[in-house]
């Protein structure tokens, strides 16, 4: 040893007596804890970022130039740097809700339900879209439309109700409303959709062909609220929403405007007035970071309405128990070799 | 092995604040820095406990958090392109008798947060190497040469002081 090595040692014993008392910490703690569960539903700055993330992963592309790039200005090791990114198997439950302006705030339904898996491989994202009409149990045991628990018991139930159907316990619920679909959409300046049929919307007299085709702003909330005339109903409406993320996440991932930070953080900001969070969205973008596909997540839908005696309908009557299963046990792939018919085309 | 986050807080955060005070050289940075790690490590008790060592785990939150300081929160950062704080200033007087007693304190505020960290990580909380590189998330070999490099820095000071 050193007379350094020596020196540092006994400097820092000496120093442990600046160390504060634990109780007083301690309590501080468990106030500001306190403060970051209450504050965690309107954290929409950060929130936007996972939005961004939901849309299909474009964020580790983000996430990929800024760490390799070559411009020093921008933030490098650092970024994913804060913690540890996360192992194992990811869920996020992602709400789409119909809150329209005009509405008072809780006023408010699930338009679209879906879980977001991101396996313990990173390989891709999968996106599992729940019919909000299907009928789920709620804590206590009464019975309610999937649809309905966002207006009953606002994310927190939705997550309860989902949880309690699948097993699958989620590490963020994320709420979008139209304003921040708008929002994304305008500021990518628009997004290319493919349709598999033709809509006429209900919401502004518009038709759009069965096809390729552009999709402003305008677009978006009468294009992904389409259900009426859709020949499997919300079914398709489903199918569509997932169509229309997934091509937000590949014009995010090959459009290289997304590398420069000031246009991201436009988008997050454009977006932040339309979404709520639960969970950690620090902890979100860094399993993003992690993906290898990030523009191609996998898409599961239901395909067509089942009854139960009652009258409502069943969330996946057919595969429900094996898709949950997997969903538990992160063996999706598997799955979906097992069950083609479900994969979104 | 502690099971909930309640008796990891009560047999660690002792050992934690001293480390922080170790890493930050002062009380109230270090009371700071303990106090965020572990409202993250209790909103995201599931993650902590689940992993290998939620010890290790935890030494890594916070040693990054230390990193990451001095430029605020990444997010901040990021999002709200907040400047970065302006870095604090070391007091140190060669005049000063506590000063002089404590140069070589002096001297380790002014050492690259990374190289800091390595330091008291081997010398204060007696690692070896290969966990050191674990902790910084860098290579055994960067870890060597941030130590000697730190060392050679505490060093050259430290004689010239004389």
């Amino acid at each position: 040893m050193t007379p350094i090595e020596e020196e540092l040692r006994a400097t820092f014993e000496r120093h442990e007596a600046l160390t504060p008392a634990v109780g007083p910490v301690r309590a501080g703690i468990e106030v500001a804890s306190v403060r970051a569960r209450r504050r965690r539903l309107i954290r929409r700055a950060t929130g936007a970022a996972v939005a961004v993330l939901m849309a299909g992963s474009a964020v580790p592309v983000i996430l990929d130039r800024w760490h390799h790039g070559s411009s020093p200005s921008v933030p490098t090791a650092e970024f994913l740097a804060a913690e540890p990114a996360p192992a194992g198997p990811l869920d996020v439950l992602l709400l789409g809700s119909d809150n329209r302006l005009r509405w008072p705030d809780r006023n408010r339904r699930a338009d679209t339900v879906m879980i977001i898996h991101v396996p313990t491989d990173r390989t891709r994202a999968y996106l599992v879209s729940l019919p909000r009409d299907g009928e789920v149990k709620l804590p206590g045991g009464a019975r309610s439309k999937l649809s309905e628990t966002l207006l009953s018991g606002g994310p927190e139930l939705t997550g309860k109700a989902v949880s309690e159907l699948t097993g699958v316990t989620f590490d963020a619920t994320v709420t979008v409303d139209f304003r921040a679909l708008r929002a994304v959409t305008a500021a990518v300046g628009g997004v290319r959709v493919c349709l598999p049929q033709a809509i006429k919307s209900v919401h502004n007299d518009k038709t759009y062909p069965k096809g390729c085709q552009q999709l402003t702003a305008d677009d978006v909330g009468p294009v992904l609220q389409a259900r009426y005339g859709l020949r499997n109903g919300s079914y398709d409406r489903d199918r569509n929403t997932q169509l229309f993320l997934r091509a937000l996440a590949g014009k995010l991932a090959a459009d290289g405007t997304v590398t420069d930070p000031a246009r991201v953080h436009a988008l997050f900001t454009a977006a932040r007035d339309g979404l709520e969070i639960t969970g950690d969205p620090a902890a979100l973008l860094r399993v993003a970071g992690s993906l290898n596909s990030p523009g191609s997540p996998i898409g599961i839908s239901e395909r067509t309405f089942h009854g139960m005696a009652n009258g409502r309908e069943q969330i996946y009557a057919r595969v429900g128990p094996s898709l949950y299963t997997a969903l538990r046990d992160d063996t999706l792939a598997a799955w979906i070799a097992a069950n083609p018919a479900y994969i979104v085309k | 092995m502690p099971v909930t986050y309640e008796e990891f807080a009560d047999s660690r955060l002792g050992a934690l604040l001293r480390y922080a005070v170790m890493l930050t050289g002062d009380q109230h940075t270090a009371q700071d820095l303990v106090q965020e790690t572990m409202v993250r490590v209790q909103l995201n008790w599931r993650r902590v406990a689940g992993s290998d060592s939620p010890d290790g785990y935890v030494r890594k939150m916070l040693t990054n958090q230390f990193i990451d300081l001095r430029r605020g929160s990444w997010l901040r950062r990021v999002l709200l392109r907040a400047e970065p704080d302006p870095v604090r200033a070391v007091p140190f007087d060669h005049a000063d008798e506590t000063a002089e007693r404590d140069r070589v304190w002096g001297m380790l505020a002014r050492l690259p947060r990374q190289q800091r960290a390595a330091l008291v990580l081997r010398y204060y909380e007696d690692l070896p190497d290969a966990d050191i590189a674990e902790v910084l998330g860098c290579a055994v070999g960067t870890v060597r040469s941030s130590i000697s490099r730190a060392l050679a820095t505490l060093r050259t000071e430290f004689v010239e002081a004389r």
